[in-house]
């Protein structure tokens, strides 16, 4: 299985911040920081392109500029070189999406297994994290890389939406407003994906963070029309080892943390048939975004948010 | 139904057992939130076993193993009534057999017949047949599921059964007497020594001195329904009674000791003795060494005094006792002569009720007051029941030759009754109830319980779920 959280650390050299210290740190913005601080030394270019695309002139060309931006045809009649210098009109738009479905409570701390509902977005009692909280640091961690561009940045979730804007302050606010979500309920994934695309005012990245339990064609088709609008759809789906190995041995009563449904479930009769279904579940969602266009990246929630992130935006840059 | 072994239902207990054991596994289950349930397909699940009816079958199925086996150690038994008539067609017999000559072989090898035609038998040889009752009732008494009866086969003498004997047998044995072998035309005895005042004609006697006396030696000789009996020899005694009254009540109670001496009396130990204080004695010493009795002739002599029957009449008759002084355990002297308290034990009453005559004991004597003049019939009475008492009469039981009349035998005879409904404390050697059937079931119980356990495997082994299980998922 092709996830971020087993590639290797591509040399980044630098000390990372085990998710468990993460968790503890109630300052996001402080999360946030320490993540970008660690991702410095692979960043060196802007991994996001704004769309400034109107011309302002030319100027001739210096060692270091940019060749994609040399007027070649310029070049063939003039046989000299000239680099196109476009006026940037506008920044580059991100709207980060968020799942807060009670699923991505998980893992429980095991003072809440047995509850009604599970702590919201807090660290797992074994010391890990759960997919929530580590859907927030990832996203306050882009948010801040974003707007350091001085890119604008949002948020959308199913009841809240800061709409992008650049500037430092409106990060903090980006942030706080992170750092209040909760985990609960669930959420409908199709309409809240159709909602981001409609409300960014023009072509723009969307961040979604999600475990993508959710209907899946519903909302493939939602991330479809999002990316025909013209949005640049980046997908983090963001999984626990326990939901990809199901480690349990005993008979359990498993409570659905969004239905309060329960099953009672023999795990090691279980298990070869869970492993199978969420390994092609993986997999379709890998084959969609391929096909679609979607930047896709599985996270796993042992991983150091550093290692995930950067090894995304390596992707990207790569990617060109 | 009868539980043999109702104690064993104590192993009841064990119940918890198995219950334990389905409430220690339904606590196996670990409650676990989880994100999602789409990719948990249904399979056989353990939690869902436990509330199966599978699982409840199961858990009946070992107490029912539980309860049929201690059922089966608490030995149970029908009474039905095909049992009881069998039980009531047997006979358990105990044959008493009189060890006496002439006869004993004969008696025997009848008693060896009798215990033939028995279920069960037994044969108790004495020489002393009221003791073989007891015995054999006493046997019989751990008999069960047949018919009880004592066969006596004994010549029968007077004494060597008695009303009470056969009174003390439980009414539902029968008793059967058969009178076997002759009774001895006669028997000579020579058993006891009689006491008589040989030499007291012609002796003059002092105020309190001893009067002569003599041992014969007594032979008796039982011919049919007559009696005969010869003393001879003359063995100089000490008089084994003294005898304290008032100097001028000495003549009456000298000539009461000379009429009960040419009686004759039965002849005491050597090292027993009495003293009689008649009223109007002086006593001061005497009293003054009464003690509580400890020695155990002198109580039996006591006991014998009471039971006297010719003491308690001649004392009845006594209407103006004089007051008996001094009975108490210190010798101190005053009070009523009928109050008895302390050392001394009230022997008769007189016409108004109060103790006319007292024992107790002084030294190594026995002690009797009377408070009766010394010319009252009962001086002569007393002096022959104290000299009597001091020993024991001799038994004639054993030598009687006169049987016990037919009649007398028929009216003591009856037959067996309804054999006995068999309890707990009567073992059944030859019975072993009916537990068999609860072993078997116990057996039974076990092959389904594994045969349950097997299919249940069987089913979580291949995922397999039953219907019920599969509403319970949907």
């Amino acid at each position: 299985m092709d996830e971020i959280g087993r590639l290797p650390n591509a040399g980044s050299g630098g000390r990372v911040c085990p998710p468990e210290l993460l968790a503890r740190i109630a300052d996001l913005e402080l999360v946030a920081r320490i993540i970008v601080d660690g991702l410095v030394s692979g960043r060196h270019r802007s991994p996001f392109h704004g769309y400034s695309a109107e011309f302002s002139q030319y100027r001739h060309y210096r060692p270091g500029d940019d060749l994609k931006h040399v007027d070649w045809k310029l070049l063939a009649r003039t046989d000299r070189l000239y680099t196109k210098q476009f006026r940037e009109t506008t920044n580059m738009a991100a709207e980060i999406v968020v799942d807060t479905s009670a699923s991505m409570a998980f893992p429980a701390s095991r003072a809440d297994s047995g509850g009604a509902s599970p702590r919201a977005g807090g660290a797992h009692a074994d010391g890990g994290i759960s997919k929530f909280r580590y859907a927030i640091v990832a996203a306050a961690a882009l948010a801040h890389v974003i707007a350091e561009q001085g890119d604008a940045i949002g948020l959308l979730t199913a009841d809240r939406f800061i709409a992008p804007k650049a500037g430092r302050q409106h990060l903090r606010g980006v942030l706080a407003a992170l750092s209040t979500l909760t985990s609960s309920g669930s959420w409908n994934a199709a309409e809240t994906l159709r909602r981001a695309a409609e409300r960014l005012k023009r072509r723009g990245l969307m961040l979604v963070f999600s475990d993508l339990y959710d209907d899946e064609e519903r909302t493939c088709a939602e991330l479809r029309r999002a990316s025909r609008m013209g949005h640049e759809i980046v997908l983090f789906q963001i999984l626990s080892r326990e939901e990809l190995e199901f480690p349990y041995q005993r008979d359990i009563e498993i409570r659905d943390l969004e239905t309060g449904r329960t099953l009672p479930v023999s795990a090691r009769l279980a298990r070869p048939s869970y492993k199978d279904a969420v390994t092609a579940f993986v997999e379709r969602w890998r084959s969609r975004a391929a096909a679609e266009g979607f930047q896709y990246s599985l996270i796993v929630t042992d991983t150091p948010p550093e290692h995930a992130l950067r090894n995304f935006l390596l992707r990207r840059m790569t990617s060109g | 139904m009868l539980w043999l072994q109702p104690a064993a239902w104590v192993g009841l207990v064990a119940i918890a057992a198995p219950v334990l054991i389905h409430l220690l596994v339904h606590r196996r289950s670990d409650p676990l939130a989880f994100p999602t349930l789409r990719f948990l397909r249904p399979t056989r699940f353990a939690s869902l076993r436990r509330h199966a009816l599978a699982d409840l079958a199961l858990l009946a199925v070992r107490i029912g193993i539980i309860l049929a086996a201690v059922g089966a150690l608490a030995a149970p038994l029908l009474t039905t009534a095909s049992r009881r008539a069998a039980w009531n067609s047997r006979l358990a017999r105990a044959i008493v057999v009189d060890t006496a000559e002439p006869g004993r072989e004969e008696r025997a090898a009848l008693a060896r017949r009798q215990a033939a035609d028995a279920f069960r038998s037994t044969i108790i040889a004495t020489a002393d047949v009221a003791d073989g009752l007891h015995r054999a009732a006493a046997w019989l008494g751990d008999v069960t599921l047949a018919r009880r009866e004592i066969v006596c086969v004994s010549p029968l003498a007077i004494g060597s059964v008695t009303a009470a004997d056969v009174a003390a047998v439980p009414s539902d044995i029968g008793l059967q007497f058969i009178q076997q072998g002759a009774l001895p035309p006669s028997r000579t005895l020579s058993a006891a020594d009689v006491l008589t005042g040989a030499a007291v004609r012609g002796e003059s006697a002092s105020p309190g001195a001893q009067l002569p006396a003599a041992i014969l030696h007594r032979t008796t000789n039982l011919t049919a329904a007559r009696t005969a009996i010869a003393d001879a020899g003359l063995d100089r005694t000490v008089l084994p009674l003294e005898i304290l009254s008032a100097p001028d009540d000495r003549s009456i109670v000298d000539a009461a000791l000379t009429a009960v001496l040419r009686e004759r009396t039965w002849a005491p130990a050597s090292n027993r003795s009495a003293q009689l204080m008649i009223a109007g004695a002086p006593d001061e010493t005497t009293i003054r060494a009464a003690t509580e009795v400890h020695t155990a002739w002198i109580g039996d002599a006591i006991a014998r005094v009471a039971a006297d029957a010719a003491v308690t009449s001649a004392a009845s008759e006594v209407e103006s006792p004089a007051p008996l002084r001094g009975r108490t355990a210190g010798g101190t002297t005053g009070g009523s002569a009928r109050e008895t308290p302390g050392v001394w034990h009230a022997i008769a009453a007189g016409a108004d009720g109060s103790a006319i005559v007292t024992a107790a004991q002084s030294g190594n004597r026995l002690l009797v007051a009377s408070a009766a003049p010394a010319a009252h019939v009962l001086t002569l009475v007393l002096i022959r029941s104290v000299l009597n008492a001091l020993s024991a009469p001799p038994d004639f039981r054993g030598a009687e030759v006169v049987p016990i009349a037919v009649a007398q035998l028929n009216s003591w005879q009856r037959p067996p009754g309804f054999a006995p409904t068999p309890t707990p404390h009567h073992p059944l050697d030859d019975v072993n109830g009916d537990r068999r059937w609860l072993w078997g079931a116990v057996l039974c119980l076990i092959a389904i319980e594994e045969w349950i356990r097997r299919r249940s495997d069987a089913a979580a082994g291949s995922g397999v779920l039953t219907a019920e299980e599969i509403d319970r998922v949907a």
